[in-house]
């Protein structure tokens, strides 16, 4: 019959969705509570269809629920119209296991995917009843930790959090579990706990660090409070992806989820270097998992869950080297099962238009370009290697598979743009319905079909852009004006279609990306007066942000528009992410020069990832002579 | 080859809707990796026809669907292995393997074939007490109006005439008849026979007064629950919420004028 609900049935059928707060999905862990040590609640501060979509949580509560001494239950935002209920009522917020208090666990763990999140991360801990503010726990509430890529710039949320996990979390947690069962069964404190692991590498303790800051705002110091306490963090890197857990059995959701598939992960980091990139500098060094063992991999996926669609997933998935051999064994396989393949984030070469002709409804489906920027001159600022050529052929030879609709992305505001680059957009969108109508008429299939859409650059952490000014919202929408005029302009133009981004959303994210610890009285404000699910349009309130911005005096201009000197202490200089500062730096100077650098496979560019001895790193290049 | 599978929903499961239900089991085939006959295109689809749609809330003990194979299969297999890929909250009651098509007749799918429901019905925490004279009030009346929302706006149905039968459950599991039309045969108590059988996954809280109706269903002449609840909460100056809670014993179709198992048709 499953667990008792949290919820009353009067409850359940009030609100949109019930399915989402039950639990009991396939391959859900049960375990017997009384033979227990630890309880580990895994959240994601999103709603279900949103969480539940997310690989890495597949991965960690794999990994815990295989620890005999470790239930790790999952918990997730409740929507807005159950979000009211349960402040009206006074219900605590449950895990979907077992339905019990999230406050009654020895860990809450919180992933955070994106910045614009941090008010759900709030939303989680007031429901469960935890003191927001890390030094307000006491000993009967769990350790809150977070992990996922804004931990690489925790400090906005740093005094939410007890610590922070950074990098990948195969690795470390079962040093983590042990230490807090000796610590327990010593007698240990909270405190105690949390001073052994910051000794752990990848252990960020934002309470064991002191911040000055000087009279501009900038950082003047960042410290650690005693000498046992490390100045920097070294992220956790998995060295060998075949040899680390994966999850044979994933959850299978009742509900229709975001990602309604399946996911097997071909390779982590990517070797191309685009210095906009975050993923791309923070998973390196760029590890393969083999073919083989994503073959067993696959079907035992597919023989647990019963889905009908695998995606086969990867920063880059035209660099992994055994792509040919794993999508023509796959798609056999799954043709039998009547199982769909998808594959994003594919080059578009003959292979390409090959594997998508074989798993693709070339009627239904698009080709998807991510130029990123429209000029030659912009793409070498930003070091993306893919050159006018590569996309117009690649469309070409996609029309002449049969397919008639492309997708463009593109990002407005990067570091040096002119009107020239803004243009650019619109003439290769341009330019590519040409290669189509280019066609005879007989191979056509009705119009061309460009879409064209942008979004706002925004600059991250740990990427060679770290240092660079963002664009304000009035030039951003500015040049998103110019652009739209343009693309109207063009001979095609009944051809294209141009989508673009709010503007809002993007200078909010851009403040929190590379904010600092005072961020959390702006974040905390927020939430008290009714923000949560920004990163949903329907639900961001930008006048209660704007409102904040004045009152606490966060300041875009500081956070956003101003170009940062090389000397500056950046709030995120205490992580190590193996890739040195100084490369970064000689990045974005190269990018201000116009100069490219060849990607991992080609040359070594030096960039301090080999410190972890792994991946690409530790592979010939064409430069050394050896195979590629 | 076709076969007609039974199956039972209960305990937290009656929160998912039925499209979760039916993408449930496409799944759960594809695990029990049944030799599940596919539609043709494109696109692909398991064939697969359920029968009716059970409300959000509602367990049931008669629930079916059509499936088609390409291989042949006892039915006892196929009961079998489709029960051990279902989670809590589902199983499978019964398999049966359904008579080839005659030629040139028209397409019986389960959906098409229903003409009744039997359901278990028992009083809501905010009616406690009060339904059982509704109940009486009801069966001794000879229509029910209430007003059923439409594709067009609203229309008066008559729910009476829908329900065949009604009975009181008495504290021993024996049922009470307070009006029977014969059209349906009615157990004689829910602890013995079809009546434990089909009554297994019901929620039962203490006390609370419990009755069972036969009614009308299907295509032509649909009687829910709901709209039974609307009219005992009319009978008994009750304000309309919830008053029901239901679980269904069995699905039916009509055989020369007799209600038999959907199973069976």
């Amino acid at each position: 019959m499953g667990a008792k609900l949290a919820l009353s049935e009067d409850i359940l059928l009030t609100v949109e969705k019930p399915a989402r707060y039950i639990g009991g999905e396939i391959n859900m862990a049960i375990k017997d509570l009384s033979k227990i040590d630890i309880r580990f609640a895994m959240c994601f501060p999103d709603v279900y269809e949103v969480g539940m979509s997310h690989l890495g949580i597949q991965i960690l509560y794999d990994m815990f629920n295989r620890r005999e001494d470790t239930y790790c239950e999952r918990v997730y935002s409740p929507w807005t119209d159950l979000d009211a209920i349960m402040r009206e009522r006074h219900i605590p917020l449950f895990t979907l296991e077992t339905q019990s208090p999230v406050k009654d666990f020895d860990f809450l763990g919180i992933t955070l995917q994106y910045e614009m999140c941090y008010t759900n991360v709030l939303q989680v801990l007031d429901l469960a009843g935890i003191p927001l503010h890390a030094e307000d726990r006491t000993e009967d509430d769990p350790i809150v930790v977070g992990g996922g890529p804004c931990t690489y710039n925790p400090e906005p949320i740093a005094e939410f959090f007890d610590f922070f996990y950074i990098g990948e979390g195969e690795t470390a947690y079962d040093e983590i579990l042990d230490l807090y069962k000796a610590n327990k069964k010593r007698g240990g404190t909270r405190k105690d706990f949390l001073r052994q692991v910051s000794h752990i590498q990848g252990m960020y303790v934002p309470s064991l660090y002191e911040v000055t800051y000087k009279e501009d705002g900038t950082i003047a110091s960042f410290t650690p409070i005693a000498d046992d306490v490390p100045a920097k963090v070294l992220k956790q890197v998995v060295t060998d992806l075949d040899a680390c857990v994966y999850p044979e059995k994933q959850l299978l959701p009742f509900l229709k989820v975001v990602q309604d598939r399946v996911v097997l992960e071909l390779q982590r980091g990517c070797t191309r270097g685009c210095r906009f990139c975050q993923a791309g500098m923070i998973y390196r060094p760029t590890r393969e998992r083999s073919v083989g063992h994503l073959c067993d991999i696959a079907r035992s996926l597919l023989d647990t869950t019963g889905q009908d669609e695998m995606n086969l997933s990867s920063l880059s998935s035209s660099d992994f080297s055994g792509l040919p051999e794993l999508v023509y064994t796959m798609i056999d396989e799954c043709r039998e099962r009547h199982v769909s393949l998808s594959l994003p984030s594919l080059r578009i070469d003959s292979f390409a238009v090959d594997v998508m002709q074989k798993v693709q409804d070339v009627n239904r489906s698009s080709i998807t370009f991510a130029p990123e920027a429209g000029t030659q001159r912009m793409r070498n600022v930003i070091n993306k290697g893919l050159t006018e050529e590569d996309i117009l052929s690649g469309a070409s030879k996609a029309f002449a598979a049969g397919w008639n609709k492309v997708k463009l992305y593109f990002m407005l505001g990067l570091p040096t743009e002119t009107e020239t680059d803004v243009a650019g957009i619109a003439e290769l969108g341009n330019a590519i319905a040409r290669e189509y109508y280019a066609m005879p008429k007989e191979l056509r299939h009705g119009k061309a079909n460009v879409t064209i859409s942008t979004s706002y650059f925004i600059a991250k952490p740990f990427t060679p852009f770290q240092w660079m000014p963002m664009i304000s919202k009035d030039v951003f929408l500015t040049r998103q004006r110019l652009l739209k005029a343009t693309v109207q302009e063009q001979r095609n133009a009944k051809s294209l279609v141009y989508h673009w981004h709010d503007a809002e959303t993007s200078e909010l994210e851009g403040i929190f990306a590379r904010g600092d610890r005072r961020l959390s009285e702006f974040i905390e404000k927020a939430y008290r007066r009714g923000c949560i699910y920004d990163a949903w349009t329907e639900h961001f309130k930008y006048d209660i942000w704007k409102e904040l911005m004045v009152e606490l005096g966060v300041s875009v201009e500081f956070y956003n528009l101003r170009e940062r000197p090389y000397d500056e202490i950046l709030p995120w200089d205490h992580i190590d992410i193996g890739v040195k500062r100084e490369f970064l730096y000689r990045e974005y100077e190269k990018a201000k020069k116009e100069i490219v650098t060849p990607n991992c496979m080609k040359q070594c560019s030096g960039c301090g990832a080999a410190v972890f001895g792994c991946g690409i790193c530790v592979k010939p290049r064409q430069k050394d002579g050896g195979e590629v | 080859m076709k076969a007609r599978i039974g199956f039972a929903k209960f305990g937290n499961m009656r929160f998912l809707g039925h499209l979760d239900v039916m993408r449930y089991f496409q799944h759960a085939i594809a695990r029990a990796n049944l030799p599940i006959a596919y539609s043709a295109g494109f696109h692909p689809h398991m064939i697969l026809s359920f029968a009716q749609p059970l409300a959000l809330s509602v367990t049931s003990d008669g629930e079916y669907f059509d499936l088609e194979l390409t291989e042949d299969m006892e039915a006892t297999e196929l009961r079998d292995r489709l029960d051990e890929a279902m989670c809590d909250g589902f199983a499978i009651t019964d398999a049966h393997i359904l008579p080839p098509q005659e030629p040139n007749t028209k397409k019986q799918t389960g959906m098409s074939q229903i003409a009744g429901a039997m359901y278990l019905c028992e009083e809501t925490e905010s009616c406690f007490g009060k339904l059982t004279a509704a109940v009486e009030a009801f069966a001794a009346s000879k229509n029910a109006t209430v007003t059923k929302p439409t594709k067009n706006g609203e229309r008066d149905v008559d729910v009476r005439a829908g329900v065949h039968a009604i009975a009181i459950v008495n504290d021993d599991g024996t049922l009470r008849i307070l009006a029977d039309d014969g059209v349906f045969a009615m157990p004689a108590s829910l602890t013995e026979g079809f009546g434990s059988e089909r009554s297994k996954h019901a929620i039962h809280r203490e006390d609370a007064a419990r009755f069972v109706f036969a009614v009308s269903a299907g295509s032509e002449n649909n009687i829910s629950v709901e709209l039974i609840g609307e009219a005992l909460c009319n009978a008994a100056g009750i304000e309309n919420g919830r008053s029901l809670a239901a679980h269904r014993m069995e699905l039916y179709g009509c055989k020369d004028g007799a209600m038999v198992s959907l199973l069976t048709m």
